[in-house]
């Protein structure tokens, strides 16, 4: 029997009593809870099922329906978009500037100088271990670390471990890291591992997904471009405007890693399926 | 073992015939505002929110000069602006299953558990004063989402600042959306060392020229 | 073939938006008869508010007003018979066409990937109940040649859509429609904070490539 159904102790709370319409009503608190479910079709929640909850209204499902409204981890993202387009429009219409795309990129490496932070504080100090020690470290045997990656057009990323791996792999053994080699994709000693953080880690932070693709643009390892087809928040009014902000963020993380990064530019290319298929290009000092 | 769940179904049935209908709605609302929240809505990261809410901020900050009120007027202006467009985007996404208000008390508790739930995934305490007529929402030291990672310099603090005010912008546009006149201001913000962070409706009174014809 | 065209119509009865799905129509009528003809459907929406029966006028005012409801409590007191005989409620069932589910869905997530919405509700054809009240006006008109369909959201935003005898598509289906409309209009065209409400809408792309996908998603051209 579990004994935090009700998000409580049950020494401490009231008796959870183990009747079948409770027991349903805390599947539906479930399903609530599990952030992860939102996209499965299967385990949604119907409206009659509310409407016979709300008329069952017992005590206990208040009790437990107060555990979802403490302080969330997500918010929505029409909010997100109000307040970042009002802003967009206010710095386009009232300052009386005409380098707006230098200010919006300058916001936008504000931003990206905290979320380098932020992400990384995270990654170091998870809530909880993947998974166990000895599959962790047999799981990182089995990449084989190349650095020198074929000159084609689009890297192949599938052999290196994700940056998620790498960090809870350090939380959580001794192993001396230096020798396993880690620790030189931890600071990202070369910039194709940054680069695949910022595909990765920062853009599954910000977004909830990954980007799409990286793609060398030039011989001389002095340019990259990060590749979104559906860019979450550029795609319905302003794209171009809000592309310059996320530039701006690329930026400001490419610099807070130590890299000395001359501009970032960004580029709507077409495509015959996404309206608004996004290149960011980086474009680094010699 | 049967018979001991079948007394118990029993008595839980004796108190939900007690359960007052004013508090059944209120719960309903708040399924409703998760149900919405869950089911309706794109998400993005709070955090992701906060750093570039205040990012923008701190750039009209220092446009302003570090004048406060400017700034606090600015902000509800761009609320006001947010507030007149929102109102439809928040009927839309509920899709009509949304009980009509017919009471203050009911206003403040749609507002708390169903838009600030599906816009900020948040939901403040509601504090409703007979006498005055008035409605608070109150959030807990940390949990107004805007204040998360924020500590105002001295200098601003003193001139006080309301940080989130933007807020009581978008809420007084959107109730003007829905033909609901009322003044909405910032009582109290914990960062400006106050205990809770309260937001004030009062003089809620109805334009009645402005309701449309059919509603 | 059967839906001819799409209005929107603002809070003062000003046309914002149409679409017309029928080539015939642009040649034969300008935009200048469009707005006329807004304005009228919008006279006659509000026209028809003034000439209800007593009983329901006085039943829309209670639902409206709290304060007053208070003080004229014993006179608003409606029976359950005397509210039967007008379609003041009407129940709503969005009407999920089965054998298209899985096609519709596709073209649903489509229509939806730009926008800030998942929309299993609307826009999944689920068998959730959306209860639609609307209190008094028109719902629809139904004459020899054209049928005409209203739906006026909460904030005074009318979507009148007008279609040919073809098909009777059923007030029900018009209504789900409109609202699907009403929720990509408040996403697609007002989340743009240079839009002004109330104004028309001019050349937005994203809006009619959106209102042509649900079309042909509904099957209505």
């Amino acid at each position: 029997m579990n004994n935090n159904l009700f998000g409580y102790e049950q020494d401490q709370g009231p008796k959870i009593t183990q009747l079948t319409e409770l027991n349903k009503d805390s599947s539906i608190l479930n399903s609530f809870n599990d952030k992860n479910n939102v996209n499965n079709q299967s385990g949604t929640l119907d409206l009659e099922s509310i409407k016979n909850n709300v008329d069952n209204g017992t005590k206990l499902s208040v009790n437990a329906a107060k555990k979802n409204y403490e302080e969330g981890h997500d918010v929505s993202m029409s909010a997100y978009l109000f307040v970042l387009l009002e802003f967009i429009k206010t710095i386009v219409s009232d300052i009386d500037n005409t380098n707006h795309s230098k200010i919006l990129g300058d916001i936008g490496h504000d931003v990206g100088i905290r979320i380098y932070e932020l992400v990384n504080f995270k990654l170091l100090n998870p809530k909880k271990s993947m998974s166990t020690k000895s599959a962790l470290i047999e799981k990182m045997d089995n990449y084989k670390y190349i650095d020198n990656l074929s000159h084609g057009s689009t890297l192949n990323i599938s052999q290196v471990p994700s940056s998620e791996e790498i960090y809870s792999y350090i939380s959580t053994t001794t192993v001396e890291l230096e020798e396993s080699g880690v620790i030189k994709n931890l600071k990202h000693l070369s910039f194709i591992t940054l680069l695949q953080f910022i595909q990765d880690t920062i853009w599954k932070y910000m977004f909830g997904k990954k980007a799409d693709d990286i793609q060398k643009i030039n011989e001389d390892d002095s340019s990259y471009a990060i590749i979104d087809n559906d860019p979450l928040i550029a795609s319905l009014v302003l794209p171009a405007k809000v592309n310059e902000f996320i530039c701006g963020i690329i930026k400001g993380v490419v610099e807070s890693a130590n890299y000395k990064c001359e501009s970032v530019n960004t580029q709507i290319l077409e495509d015959k399926t996404y309206n608004n298929k996004s290149a960011y290009i980086i474009k680094l000092q010699k | 073992m049967s018979s001991n769940i079948s007394s118990e179904k029993t008595n839980e049935s004796s108190t939900v015939s007690q359960v007052d209908p004013d508090y059944q709605k209120e719960i309903f609302l708040k399924q409703l505002g998760e149900h919405v929240y869950q089911q309706n809505m794109k998400k993005i990261n709070a955090e992701f929110f906060n750093v570039t809410y205040g990012s923008f901020v701190r750039t009209l900050i220092d446009f302003y000069d570090s004048d406060a009120d400017k700034c606090n007027e600015k902000l509800k202006a761009m609320g006001e602006s947010i507030g007149s467009r929102l109102i439809d985007d928040f009927y839309s996404k509920v899709t009509n299953q949304i009980p009509r208000c017919s009471n203050l008390k009911d206003l403040g508790n749609t507002i708390a558990y169903v838009g600030f739930k599906m816009y900020i995934n948040t939901v403040p305490r509601v504090i409703f004063d007979e006498t005055n007529r008035t409605i608070k929402f109150r959030f807990e030291s940390n949990a107004n989402i805007f204040n998360k990672f924020v500590e105002l310099p001295d200098d601003i603090k003193e001139k006080k600042l309301y940080y989130s005010n933007i807020v009581s912008g978008i809420i007084k546009a959107a109730l003007a959306g829905i033909a609901l006149n009322c003044d909405v201001e910032f009582i109290s913000d914990t960062l400006l060392d106050d205990q809770y962070t309260d937001i004030q409706i009062s003089n809620v009174t109805r334009i009645k020229d402005e309701v449309p014809m059919g509603q | 073939m059967s839906l001819e065209s799409l209005l929107i119509i603002n809070k003062s009865g000003g046309l914002i938006y149409n679409k017309n799905f029928n080539d015939n129509i642009e040649k034969n009528i300008n935009s200048n008869d469009m707005l006329i003809l807004a304005s009228t459907l919008h006279s006659a929406f509000t026209l028809t508010n003034c000439i209800l029966p007593e009983v329901l006028q006085k039943y829309s005012e209670s639902y409206n007003d709290s304060k007053e409801r208070k003080e004229n409590e014993e006179e608003l007191d409606v029976t359950d018979s005397e509210r039967n005989k007008f379609p003041i409620k009407v129940k709503y069932y969005p009407i999920g066409n089965k054998v298209n589910i899985t096609t519709n869905n596709m073209i649903a997530n489509e229509l939806l990937r730009e926008t800030t919405m998942i929309g299993t509700e609307l826009f999944y054809n689920k068998k959730d109940i959306i209860d639609y009240e609307q209190v008094s006006c028109i719902r629809h008109i139904d004459s020899d040649v054209l049928d005409v369909y209203f739906y006026q959201s909460i904030t005074g935003i009318k979507f009148i859509s007008i279609s040919n005898k073809k098909e009777n598509l059923g007030v029900d289906r018009m209504t789900c429609f409109m609202m699907r409309v009403y929720s990509l209009f408040s996403d697609v065209v007002l989340k743009n904070p240079f839009y002004s409400v109330e104004m028309p809408i001019r050349k937005n792309k994203l809006f009619d490539d959106k209102i042509q996908m649900l079309v042909e998603m509904e099957n209505l051209v």
